[in-house]
């Protein structure tokens, strides 16, 4: 079996190394970055608008073209997420935890630096585990019915919550109002309207960006406005050295390679995503870490661990959609629609069919990362000079660039009232000191969470039973009542070891 | 009172309109055993758990720290800027339309430059000019995105 995948790779390799191709590629890495940084316009947007371009190539060209486009969007966002604090996407909202206070200390390069060869490492990685196992772990993922996903979906929620913020309560606030903002819309099941107030533009929900903008841009905006008052904003100029330190690089190295191995595994199952990948990656850094206390301070496991999981979940995103056709994200979605336009039909016998596209798509994406790593490396001085700007020039750009890529979401000015609405909650949630995290999380897995939990108990015929009923949603159960208990009491028994003796 | 205590009850006060509203929700099962309604009744019930766990611990603190006095305010506290600012960003969304992207986002920039970033008459107009002309011709003309063009011809 392994020689066959060598001599797929290997053919693979010499179709996606012919000049053609390694040309659109390029394009598509280079197009991908730009389009990730800019806020509003994700991988699927990008993928969406550059379709069209793509007409009249050659099918294997043009979804090598895309394919570059997805995973360069998916770093980009990760750039404006560490310089500016606005992740493009929910999969990069973990990576601003600590790579925008990473930033802030002066130490940009750094996590940039940290971030591009994370994601080289990680994609790399991916792309393997893609090649080599990516039938049976298809098999693994159709073990996944509606109560496994609601389970590890409140997984995800619990971890999140326990470990962002220092107030539990407060991190709870942060979940169920995101679940809140997520039921508004069309309740899929019924077909009515909820919590809409009559507004034709909530229909069809909150658009998940326009609160990432919202809460991360403009609130960031408006903070700075504060210390300018204050007379505390200056610029956050490189301290050191720009690129990362031998301590840094050192402490990089596990969480990536953890970090990539949880992202694709969470990549292949549907549904599942990016967010949840690098929140899960995050998780296991903070929870094996001997200073957990460090994590959302500017640490580089923060930034490495995240990245990982992001650029492997994308290859592992690529595990249900060539062997089963089923799309897990909004970005594969699109890239299914592109393969059934050039005359492809992903699933269990694409392997078969067509060999040539299925090899030559996953050899260009060891060169598409390799690509990324070459193009962003040199680039991380110039990007982190962005942060010499003037302040208030960078405020003045960040709010004019976060209203046209509201804007840009749907054509529509009732979006940017939105973001702006957002940018002053999440301004009053820094205030408060509730983390943000948790919010985004709900809003992004919300709606699937809901669907998921009403389908197991139309399955089960109202029986709350089915939610323990396989060992995959027991594991996850458990592992749901450990991340909330778990430091809970770990804190309280290290609270009555310090304790004086009467 | 304490800003602990204040978020438990603005918490609270969310979770019970929104189980209000869930409450004035259509019942329609149609071969769903759950319906509509029970979904958004557990996150208002979270919410008000959240905003229990909260008032709790505040009432906790409290007790433990009567004696310190109240807590010093934020002194980075400025929500008149923070509003006024916020006003600037909505009057300029509203002229948005009418006088189209480019145009507006002049306004805006010249309004908030000439404040924030003062007495750098030439480099403030020219990045007033220049950074929404260069955003426009990205959007619009590169990645095929409409923007309102307003009143200017292009």
């Amino acid at each position: 079996m392994s020689a066959d995948i060598f001599s797929h790779m290997a053919h693979g390799f010499s179709i996606a190394l012919q000049l053609d191709n390694l040309l659109f590629l390029f394009i598509g890495t280079f197009l991908g970055t730009f389009i990730g940084m800019l806020p509003g316009i994700g991988p699927a947007a990008g993928i969406s608008l550059l379709l069209p371009v793509t007409f009249g190539m050659d099918p294997i060209t043009a979804l090598i073209m895309l394919a570059g486009i997805y995973y360069g969007a998916m770093y980009g966002n990760s750039i404006s997420a560490i310089l500016i604090n606005t992740p493009g996407a929910g999969s990069a909202v973990m990576t601003s935890m600590d790579g925008y206070p990473m930033a802030q200390k002066g130490r940009a390069g750094a996590a940039l630096a940290i971030s591009a060869i994370a994601s080289f490492v990680a994609g790399t990685m991916g792309i393997i585990l893609l090649s080599v196992v990516a039938l049976p772990l298809s098999n693994f993922a159709l073990r996944f019915g509606p109560p496994e996903y609601f389970m590890l979906m409140v997984f995800g929620m619990s971890a999140v919550t326990m470990l962002t913020g220092n107030s539990v309560g407060k991190g709870m606030i942060s979940l169920a109002f995101g679940l809140m903002v997520a039921s508004v819309g069309i309740d899929l099941q019924s077909a009515q309207p909820r919590f809409t107030f009559g507004v034709a533009e909530l229909l069809d929900g909150v658009n998940l960006v326009v609160v990432i903008i919202g809460v991360f841009a403009v609130a960031e905006v408006f903070r700075n406005v504060e210390l300018w008052f204050k007379g505390d904003l200056k610029p956050s100029p490189i301290s050191g050295r720009l690129w990362m330190t031998k301590d840094e690089r050192r402490r990089s190295v596990f969480p990536v390679l953890r970090g990539g191995l949880v992202g694709f595994v969470v990549g292949v199952l549907p549904g599942a995503g990016g967010a949840i990948a690098t929140i899960l990656a995050y998780a296991l850094e903070k929870r094996v870490s001997k200073t957990p206390e460090k994590f959302g301070t500017g640490t580089p496991e923060g930034v490495a661990a995240p990245e990982a999981a992001n650029n492997a979940s994308t290859c592992g995103a690529f595990v249900p959609l060539l062997t089963l056709g089923v799309p897990g994200s909004g970005t594969t979605a699109v890239l299914l629609g592109a393969f059934i336009l050039y005359g492809v039909q992903p699933g269990p016998q694409l392997f078969a069919t067509h060999p040539d596209l299925v090899w030559g798509l996953i050899d260009s994406m060891y060169l598409g990362n390799l690509m990324l790593l070459m193009l962003n490396l040199p680039l991380v001085g110039l990007f982190a000079r962005l942060l010499y700007t003037p302040p208030a020039v960078l405020m003045a750009v960040i709010l004019l660039v976060a209203t046209v890529g509201t804007y840009s979401l749907n054509n529509n000015v009732f979006d940017v009232y939105l973001m702006l609405g957002f940018g002053l909650l999440g301004y009053g949630f820094r205030k408060f000191d509730i983390p943000i995290p948790p919010m985004i999380l709900a809003l992004v897995l919300g709606g699937p969470m809901e669907q998921s939990f009403r389908q197991s108990l139309v399955l089960s015929q109202g029986s709350w039973d089915v939610f323990v009923a396989s060992g995959i949603t027991i594991a996850l159960l458990t592992m749901s009542i450990l991340s909330v208990f778990g430091p809970i009491v770990q804190s309280r028994l290290a609270a009555r070891r310090s304790a004086p003796a009467p | 009172m304490n800003r602990q205590i204040l978020l438990a009850l603005a918490a609270a006060v969310v979770a019970g309109s929104y189980l209000f509203a869930t409450w004035a929700l259509p019942t329609l099962s149609l071969g769903d055993p759950v319906g509509q309604k029970l979904f958004p009744a557990l996150i208002g019930a979270l919410m008000l758990a959240a905003s229990g766990l909260l008032l709790f611990n505040a009432c906790r603190r409290r007790r433990a720290v009567a004696s310190d006095g109240p807590p010093p305010a934020d002194s980075e506290d400025r929500p008149v800027a923070v509003l006024l600012v916020w006003l600037w960003l909505i009057s300029i969304v509203v002229a948005f339309e009418i006088l189209g992207f480019a145009l507006s986002g002049m306004i805006f920039m010249g309004g908030f430059l000439s404040y924030f970033h003062r007495g750098r008459h030439g480099i403030n107009a020219a990045i007033a000019i220049f950074v929404p002309l260069g955003v426009y011709l990205v959007f619009k003309r590169m990645l095929g995105i409409p923007l309102p063009p307003g009143v200017l011809w292009f």
